[in-house]
């Protein structure tokens, strides 16, 4: 059944999302499980009622004109000349391992990352602890720390290379592993975002501590306390970033292949509206905003070492985003779905 | 074996599909299921070429889809019925089908069948 039902989404996962396409897809797939639960009834084995049910199928090219699907048709039907090796469907259970793989491999990368920009504060601890006449240790410590980092780098890929075609585009998400997938991302951009602002928060942030330190405390350690924290800062808030940022990845390499406008990807539990700004030149500039902000603020910081005041930016370029956002941003016409409608009107009326 | 060459059958699709619904409404599968029996096997409607015909006629309003839960299980089905319509499309075919034969056979020799049954 499920070889019917893998075989019928392949074939419509390139459909435009309308609701005749749907509902051809709907009935054909009544008809070929009715079929399929009849052949195996009769005692027939699941390959041969499987066989019997997709031999019997037809092709799409028949429904083209029915449904208004044509272009899509020859499109597709030009993609399988042109293709040598078929396309993988990838089902909920791959789907899920690779999830799983990739959540864990993100895990050990950051961390590696992360070790290694920490094995400054390693280097800085161990060379305040140690007397000066075993500095040469201090220096194996660092190494030793980022050999280790290095270790989880290279171990995060590992598990990884069984799932390399997923680089490519020669593979298609089932119509159930594309809702599991849809689901888990809407479920981890929530972590996503906690992660995002604590990592930009550490990294923004990391003179701080240095800072006030200065200011307050006079110990005898507290040049080498001032480093440890910078760099465990930095390499905190870096792990975190990448920690997200590769899972991210991996939502949007198996997302890949579902357009928006496709039957595949309509399985979204709750359709976000897509928005554009009113201005192409607007556009352009609001894609750079955060980057450029960004430059600006550590050009600025390290220019005129103004740490103590450049904080400013944040606050007042975050209530300009806001303004422009609110403003200058408006949701596409969904041109498609009023056509629908009304061709759907003028059917009702003719009968 | 001679196969039964779909171009040809594919004007007379309709045909069969509005017969069979004059007795009652009917679903997809059934309805290829009856097509099988009634050709004795010699003819299998493909899922598509049914679906395209449901399409197509019910744009035309020779008939009329609703969903019904079937008995067993209570899966749902789209099930379709004929209208007044589709009963004159149905005639309408029928004529010419008679007609087709007719000019047809005048051109196809006696001996040549004896080799299929």
């Amino acid at each position: 059944m499920e070889t019917i039902r893998n075989y019928l989404d392949t074939m419509f996962a390139n459909m435009p999302n309308t609701p005749s396409v749907i509902r051809a897809r709907e009935e054909l797939w009544q008809m070929m499980e009715d079929k399929y639960n009849e052949l195996i009834e009769e005692g027939k084995t699941q390959n041969e009622a499987v066989g019997t049910v997709i031999a019997e199928f037809g092709n799409l090219s028949e429904l083209a004109e029915a449904i208004g699907i044509e272009a899509e048709v020859k499109q597709q039907e030009f993609e399988i000349k042109s293709e040598t090796e078929p396309k993988v469907v990838v089902g909920v259970d791959e789907a899920q391992e690779y999830l799983k793989v990739k959540t864990d491999s993100a895990f050990k990368r950051a961390l590696g990352i992360g070790i290694i920009i920490m094995g400054i504060a390693v280097i800085i601890i161990t060379d305040a602890l140690l007397p000066g006449s075993l500095s040469g240790l201090a220096a194996l410590s660092f190494f030793a720390t980022i050999a280790v980092g290095i270790v989880f780098i290279v171990q995060s890929n590992l598990k990884l290379s069984k799932f390399s075609f997923l680089r490519s585009d020669k593979f298609t998400l089932s119509m159930d592993a594309t809702k599991y997938v849809i689901e888990e991302k809407d479920h981890f951009m929530k972590n996503r975002s906690m992660y995002v602002t604590i990592g930009v928060i550490l990294c923004a942030l990391c003179w701080l501590p240095c800072a006030l330190l200065d200011e307050l405390a006079h110990f005898r350690f507290v040049d080498d306390l001032q480093g440890v924290i910078f760099f465990s800062f930095v390499g905190i808030g870096v792990m975190l970033l990448v920690y997200q940022a590769q899972i991210m990845e991996g939502y949007g390499y198996l997302l890949k292949t579902s357009r928006k406008d496709t039957i595949q990807a309509s399985y979204s539990p709750k359709k976000r509206q897509q928005m554009h700004y009113t201005s192409t030149g607007l556009e352009a500039m609001m894609s750079v905003y955060w980057p450029t902000v960004t430059c600006v603020y550590l050009i600025l910081s390290f220019a005129l070492l103004g740490w103590l005041w450049t904080w400013i930016i944040w606050p007042i370029t975050g209530i300009v985003h806001y303004i422009i956002e609110r403003n200058c941003r408006v949701p596409y016409e969904e041109e498609k779905e009023v056509k629908e409608v009304s061709l759907e009107k003028t059917v009702k009326e003719v009968e | 074996m001679i196969e039964i060459s779909s171009d040809v059958i594919r004007g007379y699709n309709d045909t069969m599909i509005l017969f069979l619904l004059l007795k009652e409404p009917s679903y997809g599968y059934e309805l290829s299921k009856q097509i099988k029996t009634l050709s004795d096997g010699k003819y299998v409607i493909k899922e598509t070429t049914l679906y395209s015909a449901f399409s197509r006629m019910e744009k035309n309003g020779y008939v009329e889809s609703f969903v019904m839960e079937a008995g067993e299980g209570g899966k749902k089905r789209t099930y379709y019925r004929i209208t007044d319509a589709g009963r004159n499309y149905y005639n309408d075919k029928c004529e010419e089908w008679l007609l087709t034969k007719e000019v047809v056979e005048q051109f196809i020799m006696e001996e040549n069948s004896d080799g299929n049954n």
